[in-house]
């Protein structure tokens, strides 16, 4: 029923808004649309499934390994490609075609490295206990899921509004040049955005992987499309629009192939992504401020 | 009394909150050279935004020759007659200057792309008469010698007088020069303030924006003046340069005593 | 005449990949020569030869039918979609022609009974010829060529240099660009046609996200200044992997590479005509 359907979606639309979330940090600060992000979610799996895997830890560890691990990642793409296309000034799009080579090189590494076959995370690590209230029954997977996204969202939005180093960010969001002018070292306001929002990306990568039980190596690009849907839901640069944007999303789909088909299941993404694009593209979640042209 | 050549409405415009044009009402007739001046941040570009196209009045309405214009695209305005220059100049810097001008013509270049493709006769006329006509413009503003060259090598003068030939391009019954000596030396005004005379004499209808004050008090019959997005002056430069509300615009009103200094100052400053 | 026959029935094949890669290389280069970034060509190619597939495959139709449904019907589909879709910009257009291709994708997938599904098509048949391509490819040269020393052509550069400035010269901004992104769409399914007729089966994976990549990395390092940009780039990466030997199974990680070290070290691509005239002397041209 119903309700159950909601909860389900609850726990795939936390992860939908982690992802985006760091999606939307990017383009938000840095001004760009950086398609890697799917890889470094990629990154985090692999590194949670390599930690637990391989090394035998808890899913708390891998979970961290993870975190840092693909923001370290995310600092590099940064340094060695972004950074050399901002001090040329480059226009928009071309960092955006950068990323899309970084993916590729990501992607095809990790193919590479470990095979194109599923794998999983360690069984031990996932715990099948559901709790059931009323009508609804909740995984203690899904209420980790839920509980590990909210904790890093909220962790990152009061981080944003009550340190320092958050404002300095959201300065260098609004203006980096008038950042600069206060004494805002901006350069690592860069490089610190790229590692919290790649972080995020390779937790998501995680959390997917446990809720859906596979790690591969293209398993990034569907993710980045979906972030796209979403951030473009959520109107680009708007952290409140990117996690309802991923709710909203999380909640459709679920309910789309419940009620539809689980064919349908792609297709929901695309289709809320081409209405908005086509009736309202600075979102619908978002506060829709205008474009400077 | 026959239509007015260009009228302005009760023209207004907001942008997120903030009034720039606020009932504006101008009339300009055919024919002669016609000023637009007015403190930084009056309303200025913006009214040349809103008859060009790039912008959409929130009410009023213009009028050229008759037809609405408020509203339409851009392009569609210049084949009605309306042709601009630019604040920032916007030249095509990796076309040459006959390029540059034959761009202008787009719309009068009688071919289509099929044509182009067969190379038919109407297309290798109406080329070869484009390039002769670029020419042409390019001598009237003297620059014919570097009709090859890439607009982006011109110096700052030269782009501006390029802007100026390229809009001369579409054939307009009115010329809208936004700031056209903005940043030139006096010797370069003074070229430009002939050609655009000699335009003008050509039977071409000029409207202007300047900031300098000689500039637009030599050039210009009639001037109108915007401030805060209102029109509070319309007259000749010997009426304007006395009025009350204009000379308060520029220089602000205190006591009576700086009143009486400012107006002297301001009677200096623009003549 | 022999060693012609030896070189054509070991290499034959890629000569014309080649072609065909530049034709789609071209079709891109038409929509980033007015500025617009826009991803949608790979689906275009796959709807083009889906549409020319299944009518020569299962209805059993002539190849110029096949043919004229290859290019007609990825242009109506351009023209539906561009209208609302290019007025997006930028960053916006990029995004909604990425997702349209996974669109087109997932369409692919689900029509089983008119696509064969994730299976896809098989047993085309081998109808193109050579000289198909080469025809192809001159033709549309010699077209693009023509047309950019038109009107049209100083309207499409004076579009990707300054849209305001070129609409206040008359220049219909929106009915160029969807004429570009038609344009594309036509010759990336022009392409996709020849290329099912060439390699006898069709599947839905052929035509996403690797393949668009594919075709910008094409673009992008050939350079997209002039004409010849686009096919120097397709031919170099068609013959890319052929060349070092073993490196086909890294042909993607390559394209990656390619596309991040050619942004960062050579923004403008290999063929630079305006550059390399300075350089020698002369005026600009081609």
């Amino acid at each position: 029923m119903l309700e159950q359907q909601l909860v389900n979606g609850l726990s795939l639309g936390c992860v939908y808004a982690l992802f985006a979330l760091g999606f939307t940090l990017v383009f938000g600060v840095l001004g760009v649309v950086n398609l890697s992000h799917g890889a470094v979610f990629m990154v985090g799996a692999y590194a949670a499934e390599r930690a637990t895997a391989g090394l035998g830890w808890g899913i708390g560890g891998a979970i961290l390994f993870a975190l840092v691990f693909s923001g370290v990642i995310g600092v590099l793409i940064d340094v060695l490609v972004l950074r050399r296309l901002r001090a040329r000034q480059a226009p928009h799009l071309i960092p955006m075609v950068a990323t899309i080579g970084v993916a590729i090189v990501l992607n095809s590494a990790a193919q590479g490295i470990f095979g194109a076959e599923n794998r999983r995370l360690p069984e031990e690590v996932i715990s099948h206990t559901v709790y059931t209230f009323g009508n609804v029954q909740v995984t203690a997977l899904e209420l980790g899921i839920m509980l590990a996204s909210a904790l890093l969202m909220v962790a990152l939005l009061m981080a944003l509004r009550g340190t320092q180093i958050g404002r300095g960010l959201r300065a260098v969001a609004e203006s980096p040049r008038a950042a600069y002018l206060v004494g805002i070292d901006v350069e690592k306001m860069f490089y610190l955005t790229s590692f919290i929002a790649a972080g995020l990306g390779g937790v998501a990568g995680v959390l997917i992987a446990l809720y859906s039980n596979a790690v591969f190596p293209l398993m990034g690009q569907s993710m980045l499309h979906k972030g796209i849907a979403v951030i473009i839901l959520g109107g680009m640069g708007d952290i409140r629009g990117a996690m309802l944007g991923g709710l909203f999303l999380g909640f459709a789909e679920v309910l789309a192939v419940a009620y539809i088909g689980s064919t349908s299941r792609d297709a929901v993404a695309f289709g809320l992504l081409f209405l908005v694009l086509l009736m309202r593209p600075t979102g619908l979640f978002g506060r829709g401020f205008e474009r400077k042209v | 009394m026959s239509a007015p050549f260009l009228s302005i409405e009760t023209l207004s415009k907001s942008f997120g909150g903030i009034t720039v044009l606020t009932d504006v009402n101008l009339a300009i007739p055919r024919g002669g050279i016609f000023g637009l001046i007015g403190p930084n941040g009056a309303g200025k570009t913006t009214l040349f935004n809103l008859m060009t196209g790039v912008l959409r009045p929130d009410g009023g309405n213009i009028r050229f020759m008759g037809e609405t214009i408020a509203g339409l695209p851009p392009h569609q305005v210049c084949r009605r007659g309306l042709s601009r220059t630019f604040q920032n100049i916007r030249l095509f810097k990796e076309m040459t200057l006959v390029e540059n001008v034959m761009v202008g013509m787009h719309g009068r270049l009688g071919y289509s792309p099929l044509g182009a493709l067969g190379r038919s006769a109407g297309f290798r006329g109406a080329e070869s008469k484009a390039r002769e006509r670029a020419r042409e413009l390019l001598a009237w503003v003297s620059m014919e010698g570097k009709a090859e060259e890439l607009a982006g090598n011109l110096s700052y003068g030269d782009q501006r007088k390029l802007e100026l030939a390229r809009a001369l391009a579409s054939e307009p019954s009115l010329l809208l020069l936004d700031e056209p000596v903005a940043g030139m030396n006096t010797g370069e005004k003074m070229e430009l303030m002939n050609e655009i005379k000699q335009i003008a004499a050509r039977g071409y209808t000029v409207l202007l924006i300047d900031h300098d004050m000689k500039f637009v008090m030599g050039l210009c019959q009639q001037i109108a003046v915007l401030n805060f997005g209102k029109v509070i002056a319309l007259g000749t430069g010997d009426e304007i340069r006395q009025h009350p509300d204009v000379i308060e615009a520029y220089l602000g009103r205190d006591d009576e005593q700086e009143e009486q200094h400012g107006a002297t100052v301001a009677e200096g400053a623009m003549t | 005449m022999e060693s012609f026959e030896t070189f054509w029935a070991i290499h034959g094949s890629l000569v014309l990949t080649a072609g065909i890669n530049s034709l789609l290389a071209i079709s891109i280069w038409l929509t980033l020569a007015c500025g617009m970034l826009a991803m949608a060509n790979a689906a275009f190619m796959g709807i083009g030869a889906y549409a020319s597939a299944i009518l020569t495959t299962t209805y059993g139709l002539p190849y110029p039918v096949g043919l004229a449904a290859g290019v007609l019907v990825p242009a109506a589909v351009a023209f539906a979609m561009g209208k609302p879709t290019l007025r997006l910009s930028g960053v916006y257009l990029a995004m909604a022609t990425l997702a349209f291709g996974e669109v087109v994708r997932i369409t692919a997938i689900n029509a089983e009974g008119l696509t064969g599904g994730a299976l896809g098509l098989n047993g085309i048949p081998p109808y193109t010829q050579w000289w198909h391509v080469v025809l192809a490819l001159v033709a549309t040269l010699i077209g693009l060529h023509l047309l950019r020393r038109s009107k049209t052509g100083r309207a499409f550069e004076a579009i990707k240099e300054d849209e305001v400035a070129a609409s206040q010269m008359g220049i219909d901004i929106a009915g160029h660009k969807l004429a570009a992104f038609v344009l594309g769409g036509a010759l990336a399914g022009l392409a996709g046609s020849l290329s099912a007729h060439m390699t006898f089966f069709i599947g839905p994976n052929e035509f996403g996200f690797d393949r668009g990549v594919e075709i910008l990395t094409m673009a992008i390092l050939g350079g997209v200044e002039g004409l010849l940009g686009p096919v120097i780039g397709a031919v170099l990466l068609t013959l890319l992997p052929e060349l070092l030997r073993g490196l086909n199974e890294y042909r993607l990680i390559v394209n990656g590479f390619i596309l991040v070290l050619v942004v960062l070290f050579l923004p403008g691509g290999i063929w630079r005509p305006r550059a390399m005239k300075s350089l020698f002397g002369g005026r600009a041209a081609a």
